[in-house]
């Protein structure tokens, strides 16, 4: 047959069903080019509205908390950086909508696990915007915003780890909400909740030593710091030492009871859904 | 012990009972009502390997909600059910590396990608090793003429495209048991036909047990041997498609057209055929005549003979009941449950 000898190569070896997952995650970004430049500049703009904000403030004063207008304006670019990273893991969105249209379905009926799944499809996505942003949106900071680099190199290593946990927690955290949602059914409500929760208690907005003691303390409390605050406070230096540890301890604590959490929920999850259409 | 074993299997939902207007949906807020509604009913169920059964019943009537409890993507509410001796739910991975699904109104294509990356894709969710991938696809390609389609994304395939290539990945892992949810639906002949010869040679050739609900009884006529029938949530009729042809679908008739009108002809006919009620014929034109009785009990040949002898006959057709006019019957009298069994 015609279709034989152009089958061949398609498919050199078999892939782990992971990494096929996650490179599909990546494939999929890149074949909408139009979506990853427009969030890229969606997340420009909020840099420059922060960036003249804060501006305006340090026009006028040298110090607020503990900040100066370098490490704020390095805050400020770094949060708006790793946004781009953090997002797109848009677990919420894509379980949200499975779950919605009961597409669900077609996922239940594949051999894989869909928390190990989503979170492969979930990188591969972020790898793919969060990096391209990233990478432009510190081209931007450090030529042109002067942002302040790591203060050491310990820090800046130490950092990345600390993004990825915070990057593991954001997509639990997304996944938890969008479990919810097979229980309840209301979407809209419950991805409002957790995009408000976080951007408020993991620093996203302002940071969290600017806040009153008592919401900071509760933002401590949450899982959600550990998104944000705890990476940006090494980079820039809060963190060090025994603290450092610790901070990093807590994040890791956190993935593993968030893990936890989805996997006790995941079974009760399914049997409560009712798939959605035909 | 059968592929498909299912006792008992009761699946229902919970709806929320909202009477029209504001105040009553204030009065739900307060007070939340609910209904059950039971979509499938204590069903019993068995699949021996290599059979090719037809599920069939009107909309409605607990098709779907069955097969997604058979392939482990709802839970049912009470009953079991165990395929392969697992519990399709409970090992839901498990269960799901052995069969192939294809529901029709649902693509498991990725949308975005061209048809050949899904498969890929699917080669590796399912372990697929590489000399078994190449073969597979190369005869699912062959079969189902997928060529250059496999190199479109998902999305600009037209419906007839698509569902060659959902079948395709449905058997690309080479599972023993096939459940195919409406796999005919909204396809031209020619598509239809193909999909059919195709899911015959994997039931006949290799021996892969097939499921089918259809509301096309082509499909049902030309696949399936068993057919089982459910209703409101009831399993009214299981066994052979003969055995349901036979029990169900017994009349024939006699189309007869006549040379020039014959006013006469309905009595000339009455009296040729004193065995039949007079009832059975009738002339809904002055030039016709159509004489229906049950063929197990009156053979159909002399019948015909004698007609032809006694009156001026031009042309002459017989009528087998078809599935189609058999289910229809059955959709509009609803049998009882306990008289259906065969």
């Amino acid at each position: 047959m015609s279709g034989a000898a152009s089958l061949e190569g398609l498919r050199m070896a078999p892939r782990s069903r992971y990494l096929a997952l996650a490179l599909t995650g990546a494939q999929r970004m890149i074949a909408y080019p139009r979506t990853v430049l427009l969030n890229l500049l969606a997340n420009l703009v909020w840099l420059a509205v922060s960036y003249q904000l804060w501006g305006a403030v340090f026009s006028s004063t040298a110090q607020v908390g503990s900040f100066d207008w370098a490490r704020m304006r390095t805050y400020v670019l770094l949060a708006q950086s790793l946004a781009l990273f953090l997002n797109a893991t848009d677990s919420v969105y894509r379980m949200v909508i499975l779950v919605r249209m009961g597409d669900i379905a077609t996922e239940l009926l594949r051999p894989y696990d869909i928390l190990r799944g989503q979170l492969a499809l979930s990188t591969g996505s972020a790898l793919v915007s969060g990096g391209l942003g990233a990478v432009v949106i510190a081209a931007v900071g450090f030529v042109w915003l002067d942002a302040l680099p790591p203060v050491s190199m310990g820090a800046a290593v130490l950092f990345g780890v600390s993004v990825l946990l915070g990057f593991l927690i954001r997509f639990l955290v997304g996944f938890i909400s969008a479990l919810i949602t097979f229980w309840t059914m209301n979407w809209l409500g419950v991805s409002w909740l957790q995009m408000a929760l976080v951007s408020i208690l993991s620093g996203a907005l302002i940071p969290l030593e600017l806040y009153p003691e008592w919401l900071r303390s509760l933002a401590l409390v949450f899982p959600f710091h550990g998104i944000l605050h705890t990476p940006l406070a090494i980079y820039l230096g809060d963190l060090q030492g025994d603290a450092l540890s610790r901070a990093l301890a807590v994040q890791a604590f956190w993935v593993v009871a968030l893990w936890g959490l989805a996997r006790l929920m995941w079974r009760p999850g399914v049997r409560a859904l009712e798939i959605q259409g035909g | 012990m059968s592929l498909i074993e299912a006792q008992q299997l009761t699946r229902s939902f919970r709806i929320p009972d909202k009477g029209p207007g504001f105040a009553a949906a204030v009065r739900h807020l307060v007070r939340p009502r609910f209904m059950e509604r039971t979509a499938v009913d204590r069903i019993d169920l068995r699949v021996e390997a290599g059979e090719s059964v037809a599920y069939v019943g009107p909309n409605g009537a607990g098709k779907s909600t069955t097969l997604k409890m058979l392939t482990g993507i709802l839970a049912p509410t009470s009953g079991q059910v165990r395929v392969r001796g697992l519990d399709p739910h409970r090992d839901r991975i498990a269960n799901a590396r052995h069969i192939g699904v294809v529901f029709g109104q649902r693509s498991q294509l990725w949308w975005d990608l061209p048809v050949f990356e899904s498969l890929r894709l699917l080669g590796d969710i399912y372990d697929v090793p590489q000399a078994d991938f190449t073969r597979n696809l190369g005869e699912l390609s062959e079969l189902l003429e997928l060529g250059e389609l496999l190199r479109v994304p998902a999305r600009q395939l037209s419906l007839g495209q698509r569902m060659r290539c959902e079948v395709a990945a449905a058997l690309l892992h080479g599972p023993d048991l096939v459940y195919l949810d409406e796999p005919t639906l909204g396809l031209d002949v020619a598509v239809k036909d193909n999909v059919r010869r195709f899911i015959r040679h994997i039931n006949r050739e290799r021996g892969v047990t097939v499921m089918l609900t259809s509301h096309d009884l082509g499909d049902i006529e030309d696949l399936c041997e068993r057919m089982v029938m459910i209703d409101e949530g009831r399993i009214i009729f299981d066994g052979p498609l003969r055995t349901m042809r036979e029990r169900f679908g017994r009349d024939c008739a006699i189309h007869l057209s006549l040379r020039g009108q014959l006013p006469d002809a309905l009595e000339v006919a009455r009296k040729t055929l004193p065995e039949l009620p007079a009832a059975c014929s009738t002339q809904p034109e002055p030039h016709e005549l159509v004489v229906q009785f049950d063929m197990t009990q009156v053979p159909v040949g002399p019948v015909v003979g004698r007609l032809l002898a006694a009156l001026p006959v031009q042309d002459l057709r017989i009528q087998e009941p078809s599935i189609e006019s058999i289910l229809r019957e059955l959709y509009k009298s609803r049998p009882k449950p306990q008289d259906a069994r065969p």
